[in-house]
């Protein structure tokens, strides 16, 4: 049987996602900022219109996606850094995925949960 | 020989680009924990008019929005600042000192400008 030191690069995965979803979280902020910018004055109609188009809402919803597979990333090797008890650091692992599931169907209902 | 060595990280003097990289996580950790509450002000500014305005005008709230923007800033451009470094381009290295300071210098001015927007001007 073959064996390797790296194992199924399962820490290169993440080390690659980490860096990818910053760079989608930061084109986005980016996106976000020119829109805010364009806008005259951003009372509640404004804002609200700013989040009306389709291609918008999506891009939001992908925003909160890769913000909370970024912050399972970043949490992940917080937890791996600090948490040195497996059954404490289990619980955060679960509590933490758990939040952030919660969070992306938040954000999906406050998108596409009211007319 | 005595190992595992502490260091005492209050104690020992810090360069420059290690408070940036512990910012960087202390921030990061920061955001996750407030995540529930960014959700919560979003869902608000888009209720309706009525909650648009409470967010307007209540101070605590907007001391939320402040702290999450500056936070948030701070955190993606030293977030971008480790991307250039994962280059890992020869030479990069010799910047690590100057590039901390323009982290720490445009997130000031950033804050200052959503300080000046959300406070400033009686909105």
């Amino acid at each position: 049987m073959k064996r390797s030191v790296g194992g199924a690069h399962y820490g290169v995965i993440g080390w690659l996602a980490q860096r990818i979803t910053g760079l989608l979280l930061a084109v986005y902020t980016l996106l976000l900022g020119v829109c805010l910018w364009r806008v005259p004055v951003l009372d509640h109609a404004a804002w609200r219109g700013l989040f009306e188009p389709v291609w918008m809402r999506h891009a939001t919803f992908l925003f909160v996606f890769a913000l909370c597979w970024h912050a399972w990333l970043g949490m992940r090797d917080v937890y791996m850094d600090y948490l040195h008890h497996t059954g404490v650091r289990l619980t955060a692992h679960t509590l933490t995925l758990l939040i952030l599931m919660g969070c992306l169907l938040w954000a999906a209902g406050i998108l596409w949960g009211r007319p | 020989m005595r190992r595992p060595v502490y260091l005492d990280l209050l104690r020992i003097r810090k360069p420059l680009p290690a408070i940036v990289s512990i910012l960087h996580r202390a921030s990061g950790i920061l955001l996750f924990l407030l995540l529930p509450a960014a959700l919560y002000l979003f869902e608000l500014s888009l209720s309706g008019e009525a909650g648009f305005r409470k967010l307007r005008q209540s101070l605590p709230l907007r001391a939320v929005v402040t702290l999450l923007l500056i936070v948030y800033v701070y955190h993606l451009l030293a977030g971008l600042r480790f991307l250039v470094f994962d280059l890992h381009r020869p030479g990069l290295y010799r910047h690590a000192r100057s590039s901390a300071v323009l982290v720490l210098g445009a997130a000031a001015v950033v804050a200052l400008v959503i300080g000046v927007a959300l406070w400033g001007g009686g909105r």
